[in-house]
């Protein structure tokens, strides 16, 4: 477990070797204990301070509960709130180990059918390259001159920024944005698209509105430091507002499949029940559309040797559960093709 | 005890090709094909679309790379590091607590598709032989609790019938 990359601090359970602790598996059951504290090597420069809670008398220890040979112990990090080249400086840490940001290639430019054409063709220099790269690697390993985990770390380090490079050329990389920065940039990117975003609906792009005027209040309040029941209240109609729109956005959704679905069944075969209930039009679906696939025969687990299962008719024995496993995703209860036998279960209904 | 246990007589199970065959170029190809374009990339910034979007070149020198690996049942220790994004899970959660994150691991693509041969695989042995138990609906193709629950609703409600309970 241990090895170069991380530390270990013990909470000094076996600092007396001459003294060994017994190790007790009872502890108080609200108690927060920690045994040691495990942590990467690059964050040992923040270590700020380290030490164990001495142990409490045995008095003490044997009112408060059980006997225990567990020491809290505390560990001070000096912790930044933002990274500066300073504190990389003055912590040793390499700049390339952390806060780096990762590679992001534009994927979504693949999309693209010209670019996703143009895409296998540009690395061909680099796949032919990597391909000899690969093969000498390969020959090597057959002669014994790199070992295999040589060989897959160097094949990796092959085929990895040949694909890299080829990504950089044809579709980019994307900037990194903070929180604010990608708002602001979404913001510019609609005004130049000067498109229409609101809603089609009259109702959804009233509450929109509604909604957007008092998140700008309530932000305009919390910069004014506005009193606090004034930011309750209009807190509190921002949340009721947006709820709204949320319930009116999902009703409107919902209308549009029912919509879709009542007009493919035109024809009730369900009378009694209401034709607007989502549910009925499901289940209408289900019971009128549904094609059986169900198979003939089925696994069955007959032999005493539990890991073979015997293929064999279904039975009707609804307890043998398993067997109507394949009826089961169909949704099957009361169809005309369903195994189950509803009359042996006195299935009412 | 030893000149005991050297009598038992071990069973030596038959070993599926599937354990040492090489990997086809048909089920690399296979598996690219089927690879989720949408997914976040790894560390080194490779998705699924560009795998997909390489041309056949790159392919058969996936096609040769991977089935080295595969002999020499090894991988690059690059594809054992994975990034940990954590993404606020909201509502009220202090934004302090790290248990208010839900940690979505970012593993590198190649090394995602060189497991999912692998686990092809090993899904194609144990549907073929069904060595899994018919009770066994996680983690497989075809199955969801859904039908578990939907069994233990009827024997309940097989049972009460029988007791007369049924209202």
């Amino acid at each position: 477990m241990l090895n170069n990359t991380s530390f270990l601090i013990l909470n000094g359970r076996f600092e007396a070797a001459n003294n060994p602790i017994p190790y007790t598996l009872q502890r108080q059951d609200e108690a927060t204990i920690n045994d040691y504290n495990l942590i990467a090597k690059q964050h040992f420069p923040k270590v700020k301070t380290c030490y164990v809670i001495p142990r409490p008398s045995r008095t003490l220890r044997s009112k408060s509960g059980p006997p225990t040979d567990h020491n809290p112990i505390i560990l001070h990090l000096s912790l930044l709130a933002k990274s500066t080249t300073q504190s990389r400086v003055t912590a040793n840490i390499p700049i390339a180990q952390e806060f780096l940001p990762r590679t992001q290639f534009h994927s979504s430019k693949l999309k693209d059918p010209a670019v996703r054409e143009k895409f296998p063709h540009a690395p061909e220099d680099q796949a032919d390259k990597a391909e000899q790269a690969v093969q000498t690697l390969k020959n090597s390993l057959h002669q014994g001159s790199i070992n295999a985990t040589q060989y897959a770390e160097k094949a990796n380090a092959i085929i990895v920024p040949a694909l890299q490079v080829t990504a950089q050329k044809i579709i980019g990389t994307t900037e990194f944005r903070g929180k604010n920065a990608q708002r602001e940039h979404l913001t510019k990117r609609r005004q130049q698209d000067n498109g229409h975003f609101s809603a089609d609906d009259k109702r959804i792009v009233a509450k929109q509105t509604l909604t957007q005027t008092l998140k700008d209040k309530l932000r305009q309040a919390r910069e004014e430091g506005a009193p606090a029941h004034v930011i309750a209240d209009l807190g509190k109609s921002h949340t009721k507002e947006k709820h709204d729109l949320l319930k009116l956005q999902h009703q409107m959704r919902q209308k549009i499949v029912t919509d879709a679905v009542a007009s493919s069944a035109s024809v009730p075969t369900h009378p009694k029940t209401s034709s607007h209930s989502m549910w009925d039009l499901l289940r209408r679906y289900k019971t009128d559309h549904v094609q059986s696939t169900l198979p003939a025969h089925t696994h069955d687990n007959a032999s005493p040797d539990p890991r073979i299962w015997k293929l064999g008719p279904l039975t009707l024995d609804p307890q043998a559960w398993h067997r109507f496993r394949y009826a089961l995703g169909h949704h099957l209860l009361r169809h005309k093709a369903s195994p189950y036998n509803e009359e042996a279960a006195h299935c009412k209904n | 005890m030893r000149e005991l246990l050297h009598k038992v007589e071990h069973p030596t199970l038959p070993v599926d090709p599937v354990f040492y065959e090489d990997i086809t170029l048909h089920e690399l190809a296979g598996e690219i094909k089927n690879l989720n374009s949408d997914k976040s990339p790894g560390d080194d910034g490779i998705t699924n679309r560009m795998i997909q979007a390489a041309g056949p070149k790159f392919i058969n020198l996936l096609h040769d790379v991977f089935s080295t690996l595969c002999v020499h049942e090894i991988q690059p220790a690059a594809w054992q590091i994975s990034l940990m994004q954590p993404v606020y899970k909201g509502g009220d959660k202090s934004k302090a607590d790290p248990a208010s994150y839900r940690g979505i691991d970012l593993s590198s693509a190649l090394a995602k598709l060189f497991e999912g041969i692998l686990i092809s695989r090993l899904t194609n042995f144990t549907e073929t032989h069904s060595t899994l138990t018919e009770n066994q609906l996680g983690t497989r193709s075809g199955r969801q609790i859904h039908d578990a629950i939907y069994c233990l609703l009827s024997i309940i409600q097989y049972s009460i019938s029988q007791k007369g309970l049924a209202t």
